[in-house]
């Protein structure tokens, strides 16, 4: 069902851009690429001393991304990237996969596109209902229960980057996204993207 | 420039494709159903009779303990200390204590668990009731004579043994990761840290939903109620996704009335001449 609601919203999203792609003919107006995701800097421990991965947990992306003129050099970006590959736990109990959407307003200077806007980060986990795991607890062994439903995060970030064109049909994006801005939990996560011009 | 392109592009592939693990479990032994509290805003109330250390150290650890479970940013979540109650040990084993979560110091912590508590600084007891946890209690070793008594602990690993225990009384059951804090034997961790295995099993108890919780960055204007499709709410998308349509939209009738107007003009001009 959370994979549907994926496949809506990239449906939704290819629309959306093939509607104005069509009016705005002569540039590449709708990107399709792939890159990595790098979820919480600094954020979780990596091992029993405590120290924290600076990185955090990192995702192959794929992504969809359409440029609307606005005019005098600004444009209208949104932008959309889901984590195809996912990840799973080692007893493949659970799988999580994130999916990130952004609505960019850009400034471009000569080859630049300078970007910032409003996004929803959705992580999407799902239990496969394998059932209970006997687990150390105490003096004895004890069951503990595996997932066996879906969960859904959404959390709204602000977003920033800067997108470099390689002529018309070429793009690479390195995009900062700050989740949690004003609170205990404000947390940053990098993605970076090359992008293949198709409308 | 082409092939530098396309290298960049495996890198980040590659770079991606790097799967990390985690095994989170339920407290739950036969609900893999279960859901944490019915409420994501939850207080501990504590009893600090018998708490070894004393109250105001005491307090210090249980504030610091629920930190790292208060910084999840795709949970919900939030753990406090509340206030201080007199509900007694004998109540609280008997189900009958109004006031949980609860933290109890237990001076004869052998007799209660019905085992050795020299290696046992602390324990926990959630009650699940129609999937949700109703009850829940962590016992303190305050045994005089036990390696594990509570006061015997590192300072770093008294919030640590708490925070552990806190986990449970949240849902979660032992992980299988050695970096999580669930893990099993959490006293030999140093530092108060979750590991990415820790924070999806909060945020699958306690989800964030910023969207329903209070509309678009706190201003309440888009509610819950737009639409929900098998228990997962369109709100946002709807919301972004107006804005992005009704911006769009204006753009382009803007544009196809100027280039009508610009085209009438120069029809009538070519008309003149």
């Amino acid at each position: 069902m959370l994979k549907k609601t994926c496949l809506n919203f990239l449906i939704s999203l290819v629309l959306f851009e093939l509607a104005y792609a069509k009016s705005n003919s002569g540039t590449k107006h709708v990107f399709l690429g792939a890159g990595a995701l790098a979820h919480q800097f600094e954020k979780v421990t990596k091992d029993r001393s405590g120290s924290v991965d600076k990185v955090g947990v990192t995702y192959t992306i794929v992504g969809l991304s359409g440029r609307l003129s606005l005019g005098k050099g600004f444009y209208f970006n949104p932008a959309g990237s889901y984590t195809i590959l996912g990840r799973k736990s080692q007893d493949d109990a659970t799988s999580v996969s994130l999916l990130t959407t952004t609505l960019f307003f850009t400034k471009n200077i000569l080859f630049l596109d300078f970007k910032a806007g409003p996004g929803v980060l959705f992580q999407i986990m799902s239990g496969k209902s394998m059932g209970g795991v006997v687990r150390s607890n105490g003096n004895t062994n004890s069951t503990f229960m595996r997932p066996s439903y879906s969960s859904v995060s959404r959390v709204l970030t602000i977003n920033a980057g800067i997108g470099v064109l390689f002529g018309k049909y070429v793009r690479m994006d390195l995009d900062g996204i700050l989740a949690g801005a004003t609170s205990l939990r404000r947390t940053y996560s990098g993605l970076a993207q090359v992008s293949f011009g198709f409308l | 420039m082409k092939s530098r392109v396309r290298l960049s592009f495996y890198f980040l592939f590659l770079y991606g494709s790097i799967i990390n693990s985690h095994a989170f479990t339920f407290i739950s032994s036969n609900d893999s159903n279960m859901r944490g509290w019915n409420t994501a805003s939850i207080a501990v109330h504590v009893n600090y009779t018998d708490c070894p250390g004393g109250e105001e150290k005491l307090k210090v650890i249980i504030d610091e303990a629920t930190h790292p479970w208060n910084e999840v940013p795709t949970s919900s979540l939030h753990i406090e200390r509340g206030n201080e109650t007199t509900t007694g040990l004998s109540q609280a084993i008997a189900n009958r204590a109004p006031d949980v979560p609860l933290i109890l110091c237990d001076r004869n912590l052998t007799n209660t668990i019905g085992s050795n508590a020299d290696t046992i600084a602390a324990v926990s007891t959630v009650s699940i009731v129609n999937g949700n946890i109703a009850y829940a209690y962590i016992l303190l070793n305050a045994e005089n004579g036990k390696s594990a008594n509570f006061a015997n602990l590192e300072d770093k690993q008294k919030p640590v043994v708490l925070a552990h225990e806190m986990g449970h009384v949240l849902g979660l059951g032992h992980s299988g990761e050695v970096t999580a804090l669930m893990y099993y034997s959490a006293s030999e961790k140093k530092e108060l840290r979750l590991s990415q295995d820790d924070m999806d099993g909060i945020s699958f108890l306690y989800p964030r939903d910023e969207i329903a919780q209070g509309g678009i960055f706190g201003c309440g204007t888009l509610s819950s109620s737009v639409a929900s499709y098998k228990g997962f709410t369109f709100n946002s998308l709807t919301a972004l996704w107006t804005i992005a349509f009704l911006a769009v939209m204006l753009r382009q009738l803007r544009a196809r009335f100027y280039f009508g107007r610009k085209l009438l003009k120069t029809s009538q001009l070519s008309e003149h001449a």
